[in-house]
């Protein structure tokens, strides 16, 4: 006896075309495709995958959790944010050292020193609040220039909806007061989130893009974008050290409670991103304070950067 | 190979899949424990090292990849289908409700699978090419499934009672 496959089927009157008693004909299964069942998944699948493609397109993300909030611009971080930005972990620190992500600065050697108003070494930051990879930065810009000084009004907000990683939970430089014994920090935002203009860069910034935001110092695939970077015209960097996709779907307070876990991809994004940073800085502010730059793990990201 | 397995291709494609991803599951998990970036395209639309370290990546509420849950669907999924080709090969009866656990199984895989491919593009615009073929591979199962859910033909029981089949 064959192997059935399938419990015996309700009898039907049989179909013998070549008289009583002959082999009944073998009737093949109707193709897959005619199965009723098969059709139904179908279409429910690709109704479905099509909701989400529409939903993609029109950057509607209004089911999304945490990612439907609005851009919350004007509003100052929370403490407990500030709180891991402004001073992790010393152990984390050391533990996620630069995260598995190289340092992507070039050095920049046929320039003089950019330097603030008193004299002190300036870090110059353009991004824009609508740019997912500017929104990754910021937090390890944050982190970085919190073991050098202190922010006082950092605003939260989120990247576009409509560009890749949309509604990044980040913060905005645009009104930030940022305070150092060791350097300056500028900041252009130059659009906010919807892509509106908001800080123009001055003639002087502008020049300076316009050099070192292009061949051979950054990759000409990359060549005026954004967040660009300038430290103190030593090294400048162009776009995030990690991706954004870390941080996606993720509130501020979820990116500031993951930051105390070493093994977390967002702690090895941004502190790892932080750190590389941290040794560029350091190597401006004549490894000052030594109590960070001279620490695990940023002496010897300082000596593989020179 | 017997007439009988013969009649459980379905089955044996069941397994293959099954197979194809658990290796593929496998490969993933093993990237995210190793912290070692994929082979596959970065940068674009199609950017599997982003989406792969994105916080979707990882159970809600843990560090745990979903590659390992998805691990486990093909194993389950691949150990029905060896139920059903053993049974086969033996001669015997599939044991009682196993192709609809199988679809239900599918269907539920199909549902979590939908859930990604919604991270992937809203969330992430981005999409992974590993964690297209798993998918394709759920589909492709569930499709599978559903046809093995529909009656063998009728001529065939028909068959079972010829005594010249």
């Amino acid at each position: 006896m064959l192997y059935r496959a399938a419990a015996p089927p309700a009898k039907r009157p049989r179909h013998t075309p070549t008289g009583a008693g002959a082999r009944p004909s073998r009737r093949a299964r109707p193709p897959f495709w005619r199965n009723p069942l098969v059709v139904a998944a179908m279409v429910t699948v690709l109704v479905v995958v099509g909701v989400i493609v529409v939903v993609a397109v029109r950057g509607d993300t209004t089911s999304t959790g945490t990612g439907t909030q609005a851009a919350q611009s004007g509003t100052p971080a929370s403490s407990a944010v500030m709180a891991a930005v402004s001073g992790p972990d010393a152990a984390v620190l050391a533990a996620v050292g630069n995260g598995g992500l190289p340092s992507t600065f070039t050095p920049v050697r046929d320039a003089a020193a950019l330097t603030g108003r008193d004299g002190k070494p300036e870090i110059l930051y353009i991004g824009a609040d609508y740019c997912p990879y500017c929104a990754a930065q910021r937090w390890a810009l944050a982190v970085a220039l919190g073991r050098f000084g202190s922010f006082d009004r950092l605003e939260v907000s989120r990247s576009s909806s409509r560009d890749v990683f949309p509604d990044t939970a980040t913060f905005t430089f645009r009104n930030a007061r940022y305070s150092s014994p060791y350097l300056d920090f500028v900041a252009v935002e130059t659009a906010d989130r919807t892509g509106a203009p908001l800080q123009a860069p001055t003639a002087e910034q502008q020049a300076l893009l316009a050099k070192y935001d292009a061949p051979p110092y950054v990759a000409a695939a990359s060549a005026g974008g954004i967040p660009w970077l300038d430290v103190a015209n030593h090294y400048v960097m162009v776009s995030s050290g990690f991706t954004p996709a870390v941080l996606s779907g993720l509130s501020w307070d979820g990116i500031a409670a993951r930051l105390g876990n070493a093994d977390d991809n967002v702690a090895r994004g941004i502190i790892g991103d932080a750190n590389n940073i941290t040794a560029a800085i350091c190597t401006v502010t004549g490894m000052q304070p030594a109590a960070v730059c001279s620490s695990a793990p940023i002496a010897p990201l300082v000596a593989a950067l020179r | 190979m017997s007439a009988a397995l013969r009649r459980e291709r379905s089955a044996l494609a069941l397994l293959v899949f099954a197979v194809a991803g658990v290796g593929i599951s496998a490969y993933l998990t093993t990237l995210h424990y190793a912290d070692v970036a994929p082979v596959c395209t970065t940068g674009g639309i199609v950017d599997c090292t982003s989406v792969l370290q994105s916080s979707w990546s990882t159970v809600p509420g843990t560090s745990l990849p979903v590659a390992v849950p998805g691990l486990l669907w093909f194993a389950v999924s691949g150990t029905l289908a060896l139920l059903s080709l053993r049974a086969a090969a033996s001669g015997r009866a599939e044991p009682r409700g196993l192709r609809g656990l199988h679809a239900f199984w599918a269907v539920a895989g199909m549902v979590a699978v939908l859930c990604l491919v919604w991270a992937e593009l809203v969330e992430l615009r981005r999409i992974c090419e590993w964690c297209t073929a798993v998918h394709l591979l759920v589909l492709a199962s569930l499709l599978v499934t559903l046809v093995r859910l529909q009656p063998a033909g009728e001529v065939e029981a028909e068959l079972d009672r010829d005594p010249a089949a």
